[in-house]
């Protein structure tokens, strides 16, 4: 059996219960009560909490609950990183990238209280309504129905939440339309409503087959969610990619010019095809 | 690394509960012996005495019921109590995870390569702060910075502005190693890989090449020939240009009717046909006349594959 010093065990304790949540005195006494089998005063917090102070470890009353805020010997970051904050905080105030931001300000909660320095929080723009629905119907499983100006025309299409994102400087809502990831511009959508249709449990059923050739085919990085599903005796290889929105997909597979070819499925081959064309009209080919 | 306050200031501490606080920040910080922390918790003012080694042995099992998990000294760890991890590690969420790379992602995406090495670095810091191998890998791997041999990516960086001759040992796709030698010109970032380009006093060619492939960097000269990249001036017009995101180097002339007209500059004619092509049938290339028969070419030998 580990010999070991109650006292100071109890002062740990009580400093891993702060770093979950904020307390109140007396939530407090009764968490670490719970934690250590016995009954913890108020006397004895209070000791606790000014051994840690005494560390340099700095606990503050906000709002009536103890708070963590800085840990002396945590997190350091250099210069550079702390540029890089300023940079994120910057580019992401004006975007409304509701869960995205939330889980961003959550992560820096975190590091704030191992590190003894404070790195500001984005406050970015009230969530809309539009912004609001989408991210209720995608917490509770939900289609939504979604009007959107394309081409100059008005589109409406029943379809399944899948992210809130941005494309450079861009936010885009990520549905799933009929089986494939379809990305579209928030600044075109007019309305979002939540629908009564249950979602089908993220399920995208378009596989996108691409093969890619010669010298691409060995220097090609895999996406995220990309995989190699064939390897020729010349070295070509087959990709399957399941996740890139259809207009994206098109566009960069398009760059690879003819070291890379579309095998299945058929629509977008004659997708593919049409953007082809298209884009040769341009030079009136 | 603490900020004691004097003993005035605090009624009532527990000097046991902060001599297991100096040990635990002595440990996160590196791995120690028992000297080490006697000496460090003198060093703080705690108490006027050393501790027994008894005293301190006591200290780091307490850590350990505390839920630290600390290695036992042996020679590997030069006799030292290394500390593996302890329970005020970050735990860092799926959600957060899918939030820095979206983050990385866009904010990467047409700028300058030094906000995907910050980006790097806070990946870096992070994954050393959090004991979950697979969050820490995850982490790890978002830039593809991984795949560059650590000591290649600190002399490339360290390089950046120097105008030096370097001479790299470079694996070609085939795995083939040969020595190049260049002026160095600049770092930059595609597709999520870094590259380094520069000019082949030799060839007279500007040349690139992908950081993850440099085996080495064999020597780094002062050299007087200055980096003077071929220039590739695109012109084009870009349809529905109020649906692309425009990236820092890209100069709009006009704007009529949601067309714009765009100038960039290229430092290779392959970038400058894949950017190109890449923007689809929004696009259409003006000048130089010699890109855009490729770009034309090309898509003529793409309209054969699907015809």
């Amino acid at each position: 059996m580990l010999k070991v010093n109650i006292s100071s065990l109890r002062v740990l304790q009580m400093l891993q219960l702060l770093f979950e949540k904020n307390y109140t005195m007396n939530d407090l006494m009764a968490a670490l009560s719970k934690v250590s089998n016995e009954r913890c005063s108020n006397f004895l917090v209070s000791k606790y909490i000014n051994t840690c102070r005494f560390c340099g470890i700095d606990i503050q009353k906000i709002d009536g609950k103890y708070t963590l805020l800085k840990l002396p010997f945590g997190i350091d970051f250099s210069d550079d990183v702390l540029n890089l904050f300023d940079e994120i905080k910057e580019y992401s105030s004006n975007m409304r990238l509701g869960k995205n931001i939330r889980a961003y300000n959550s992560l820096l909660s975190k590091i704030n209280k191992r590190s003894d320095r404070y790195y500001a929080k984005i406050e970015p723009p009230e969530d809309d309504k539009n912004i609001q629905a989408f991210e209720f119907a995608m917490d509770n499983g939900r289609k939504v129905n979604i009007n959107f100006k394309s081409d100059g025309r008005d589109n409406l299409i029943l379809c399944e939440p899948l992210e809130l994102s941005c494309d450079g400087d861009k936010l885009v809502v990520i549905v799933n339309n009929n089986g494939e990831r379809t990305k579209i511009l928030y600044e075109d959508i007019t309305d979002i409503n939540v629908s009564d249709v249950k979602s089908s449990g993220n399920i995208l059923s378009t596989s996108v087959i691409f093969k890619l050739h010669n010298v691409l085919a060995r220097r090609y990085t895999l996406r995220p969610d990309e995989k190699v599903v064939g390897i020729d005796d010349d070295g070509a290889i087959t990709v399957l990619n399941k996740t890139e929105d259809k207009q994206s997909l098109l566009n960069r597979l398009l760059k690879y010019g003819s070291m890379c070819e579309i095998v299945s499925p058929r629509n977008y081959k004659k997708e593919m095809k049409n953007l082809i064309d298209n884009t040769l009209a341009n030079y009136g080919k | 690394m603490y900020t004691f306050q004097t003993k005035a200031e605090v009624t009532q501490i527990s000097l046991t509960g902060a001599r297991l606080i100096v040990i635990l920040g002595a440990l996160m910080v590196a791995p120690r012996d028992l000297e080490e922390m006697n000496a460090l918790i003198n060093e703080c003012g705690l108490v006027d005495k050393n501790y027994s080694n008894d005293t301190i042995r006591i200290a780091i099992s307490t850590l350990k019921a505390a839920g630290c998990t600390i290695s036992r000294p042996c020679k590997a760890t030069g006799f030292k109590y290394k500390l593996l991890s302890h329970p005020f590690a970050l735990v860092i969420s799926d959600e957060e995870i899918a939030a820095l790379k979206m983050l990385y992602a866009n904010m990467t995406r047409g700028s300058d390569y030094k906000i995907a090495v910050k980006f790097n670095e806070l990946f870096n810091i992070l994954a050393e702060h959090t004991f979950d191998t697979k969050v820490a890998a995850e982490l790890r791997g978002i830039t593809s910075f991984c795949k560059i041999d650590p000591e290649v990516y600190d002399k490339i960086l360290a390089e950046d502005g120097k105008n030096n001759i370097l001479t790299i040992s470079y694996a070609n796709p085939a795995k083939k190693l040969s020595d190049k030698t260049f002026v160095f010109g600049r770092i930059f970032l595609k597709s999520n890989k870094l590259y380094v380009e520069g000019y082949d006093p030799e060839t007279k060619k500007t040349v690139c090449y992908n950081m993850s492939r440099i085996r080495g960097v064999i020597s780094s000269k002062p050299g007087e020939i200055e980096y003077k990249p071929e220039i590739y001036k695109v012109k084009y017009l870009l349809k529905n240009f109020d649906h692309h995101s425009v990236s820092s180097d890209v100069h709009v002339e006009k704007v009529e009717h949601n067309t714009a007209t765009i100038d960039v500059e290229f430092t290779n004619k392959f970038f400058a046909v894949q950017h190109i092509l890449s923007l689809g049938s929004d696009c259409t290339i003006l000048e130089p006349e010699d890109i855009r028969n490729e770009v034309i070419a090309k898509l003529m030998e793409l309209r054969k594959i699907y015809a």
